[in-house]
């Protein structure tokens, strides 16, 4: 079933994705008067009817165990990420009809939500800011290019958005993890506050452990209810409690009057006209009818996460852009990043035995960088954050537990666990040329639009963060007291931390990069890419805040353009 | 519940078969076709043979037997491996399952010169508690599930891979969640430290 077709093809504005970033530029174009066409490659999504947070195991026919062989033919990479699972699998693409190459000896994990919402309804929801510790970081060791903004330049967008989004989290004032507007803090639980305080003895604030930060109400907040702690994000929120685009800058959109949001629209192409040296409008395909169709605009937002955009642009050759549009650099498709993870160290806690938590919290801990803060580290450049958390394993742990009978089956019906703490980190991943994506020669998706074929690895710097990582993770479980210590390391293949960036990169000459300080392209003004193809460098913390804060500001920056008819 | 309790408790579904073992063997398999066919319709079994749902059910209700809350067999566990082999499992999965099967049985013959479901209850325990050691690793790589999936299966994975399934369906099922557990869907808020 085809939407209703929009009263006009003619725009002031395109927004390509309605994801995290999409819904921000729809939101801020929208209300700074643009009438603006948001185009979403997926289908829509009906929160009463798609969420299913509250749905429980045994009313499913696998009973969370999953259909396997279905998702194995279906997706079978989706569902190497634990949140596309029985009830969530729906909010992930089909395999098949999307796919792409790399080589077998390159793994790359690419996982994509297409529907209205994007990835912003199973996102992990935690938001960090960065700091110049973090933008700088190029320009001080010379790799990559220089970010072409300071945190000054992006500290009042952050609480711009903060404030509208919802973030709760502890203020601890450090200056490479500045605060933000916070909501009250979700609590530590109480074994999670016995690693805190034995960190605190031994590394006082070098390494210190916080409540996770995220971007989840822990109070009513614009027009939304506090969480209700059932758990579950992944699958739909209901009460909108955590952020976002379905709940919250869409419908922000919507109220301007000037949002036109067309669903079922895969955007193949930027149109571009060599006399005006200006992009015109897109050509997208109609994913139920697969007619193609044309809108114009007088600017144009990519907002369809790092690869989808540097794939629209790829395809989108012309005379003047033979290796694609806004490409004269040749950095377009190159410098992939995503953080490395799945590494890190589990361990009991002895005693709190007469202790439990009430509620399920949708959030862990959270351990600030520490390496090459102040200190230099021989092996390795950047750093690493921990997430993780402690928590008593309820019934769960008799699949893994010896034992069998009456008693065994009380103990796991009455009583917990003990104490696990587990940690991981996640890592900051350097740029590097050779990191790349190109259009496939002759692999095409559903609707006939080019592959992509991605190349993409961890390079040393990586491997010896991740190396890292299981050496701190178990002196801090050490130094709380834990039991059993095992590190581990699942020498996960890039993208699966689904923070893939970089892509379009940001930097102040055009030849050596894509976007400049205002996620402006370089060569065609009127066009700009705000998601995590603009990253010069990947921080090591979850990106999806600053691609918030830097659509907001790049959307400012347009409107005052359009304006003074700059663009 | 005795050997021969549990047995009546679970008559209905299949496990008529292992008196059989004293009968002549010609009377045995005709016996046992007639059963089988209508044990295996009464649980609309789709893929365990009357023995393989047998070994799974007698193993689980020993796993987790009925006491003054119910038990593995009232809940049906075997009826929903049934179904994660029929429907869910990947082929290769599922054989490695049903291999498992076939590897504490064998185990059983090796011990005391009968399948699992024939041996007395004492004997049965003894060879449960020697094969309960082998449970998964919490952290295998990759590579190292790859490989170790790739080796023969033994009497100790097989019986992993029940226990866990056998947890699974036994905790998930609407009665045990729903009367047992009865964990509050919308808790409305967290507590980080309350009393167990």
């Amino acid at each position: 079933m085809s939407p209703p077709e929009p009263s006009s093809l003619e725009f002031d504005a395109i927004v390509v994705g309605s994801g995290i970033s999409g819904g921000w530029a729809a939101k801020e174009l929208t209300e700074k008067g643009l009438r603006t066409l948001v185009l979403e490659a997926g289908p829509p999504i009906v929160p009463a009817r798609d969420y299913v947070e509250h749905v429980q195991a045994y009313s499913l026919p696998y009973r969370g165990y999953g259909n396997l062989r279905k998702l194995r033919e279906q997706q079978p990479i989706q569902s190497l990420t634990g949140s596309c699972n029985e009830w969530s699998s729906k909010f992930f693409v089909n395999d098949a009809e999307n796919p792409y190459h790399n080589d077998p000896d390159k793994p790359f994990a690419w996982i994509r939500g297409r529907h209205v919402g994007g990835r912003s309804i199973m996102w992990g929801r935690q938001v960090y800011r960065w700091s110049d510790l973090d933008f700088e970081a190029n320009a001080r060791e010379g790799l990559g290019v220089d970010w072409p903004l300071r945190y000054a330049d992006i500290a009042p967008w952050y609480s711009y958005v903060e404030k509208f989004i919802g973030v709760s989290g502890h203020a601890e004032g450090l200056a490479h993890l500045p605060d933000g507007e916070f909501l009250p803090p979700m609590q530590l639980n109480c074994a999670e506050l016995q690693v805190q305080e034995a960190m605190a003895k031994r590394w006082r604030r070098e390494r210190l452990l916080t409540i996770g930060r995220c971007a989840i109400l822990t109070r009513p907040h614009q027009g939304r209810a506090a969480c209700h702690y059932c758990g579950p994000c992944e699958r739909g929120c209901i009460t909108h409690s955590y952020f976002s685009s379905i709940g919250s800058t869409l419908p922000a959109a919507a109220a301007t009057g000037r949002l036109t949001l067309r669903p079922n629209s895969v955007v193949a192409q930027v149109m571009y006209d060599e006399r005006t040296d200006r992009a015109t409008g897109v050509r997208a395909v109609d994913a139920a009818t697969m007619q193609t169709l044309e809108f114009r605009s007088r600017v144009i937002f990519l907002c369809a996460s790092a690869l989808e955009s540097a794939r629209i642009l790829l395809n989108s050759k012309t005379a003047r852009f033979p290796t694609g549009l806004a490409n004269s650099s040749g950095e377009l498709g190159r410098n992939l990043m995503d953080h490395p993870f799945g590494a890190g160290a589990n361990g009991t806690l002895p005693g709190m035995e007469d202790r439990k938590t009430f509620g399920n919290r949708p959030n862990g801990i959270y351990v600030p960088r520490f390496r090459n803060v102040t200190d230099k580290h021989p092996q390795f450049v950047r750093g690493y954050g921990f997430q993780g958390g402690a928590a008593r394993r309820d019934w769960r742990r008799g699949a893994t537990t010896p034992g069998f009978g009456a008693e065994f089956k009380n103990a796991l019906l009455n009583s917990l666990g003990p104490w696990r703490f587990g940690m991981g980190g996640w890592g900051e991943c350097l740029p590097r040329s050779e990191n790349s994506v190109a259009l496939h020669p002759t692999l095409k998706d559903k609707w006939g639009i080019p592959a992509l074929h991605i190349q993409c690895t961890w390079g040393p710097n990586e491997l010896a963060i991740l190396k890292d990582i299981q050496v701190t993770a178990a002196e801090i479980l050490e130094a709380a007291g834990a039991k059993d210590i095992e590190t581990f390391n699942d020498e996960l293949p890039p993208g699966l931390c689904i923070h893939e960036m970089g892509t379009a990169r940001m930097g102040r000459d055009p030849k050596t990069s894509v976007l400049n300080g205002w996620n402006q392209s370089h060569d065609v003004p009127n066009l700009f890419v705000t998601d995590g193809a603009c990253m010069a460098s990947s921080g090591n913390q979850n990106p999806s805040i600053t691609y918030m804060a830097l659509t907001a500001r790049a959307c400012d920056y347009a409107v005052e353009q359009l304006k003074r008819r700059d663009l | 519940m005795d050997r021969r309790e549990f047995l009546e408790a679970i008559a209905g579904l299949s496990a008529l078969v292992p008196g059989l073992s004293l009968l002549p063997g010609s009377y045995q398999q005709a016996f046992a076709q007639g059963v089988h066919a209508r044990a295996r319709a009464a649980a609309n079994l789709r893929t365990l043979s009357p023995q393989q749902d047998a070994t799974v059910t007698c193993i689980a209700e020993i796993l987790l037997p009925q006491t003054d809350t119910v038990g593995a067999t009232a809940v049906g566990v075997n009826r929903f491996i049934d179904l994660l082999l029929t429907e869910s499992m990947p082929e290769a999965y599922r054989d490695r399952f049903l291999e498992g099967l076939a590897a504490i049985n064998a185990r059983s013959q090796f011990l005391y010169g009968a399948p699992f479901i024939s041996v007395r209850k004492e004997g049965q325990e003894s060879l449960m508690r020697a094969l309960d050691v082998h449970l998964p690793e919490p952290h295998p790589t990759p590579a190292e599930a790859a490989a170790l999936a790739k080796e023969p299966i033994t009497a100790e994975g097989g019986f992993a891979l029940l226990k866990q399934l056998v947890v699974l369906a036994y905790f998930t099922s609407e009665p045990v969640a729903k009367e047992l557990i009865k964990a509050p869907i919308i808790p409305g808020r967290y507590d980080g430290c309350v009393p167990a």
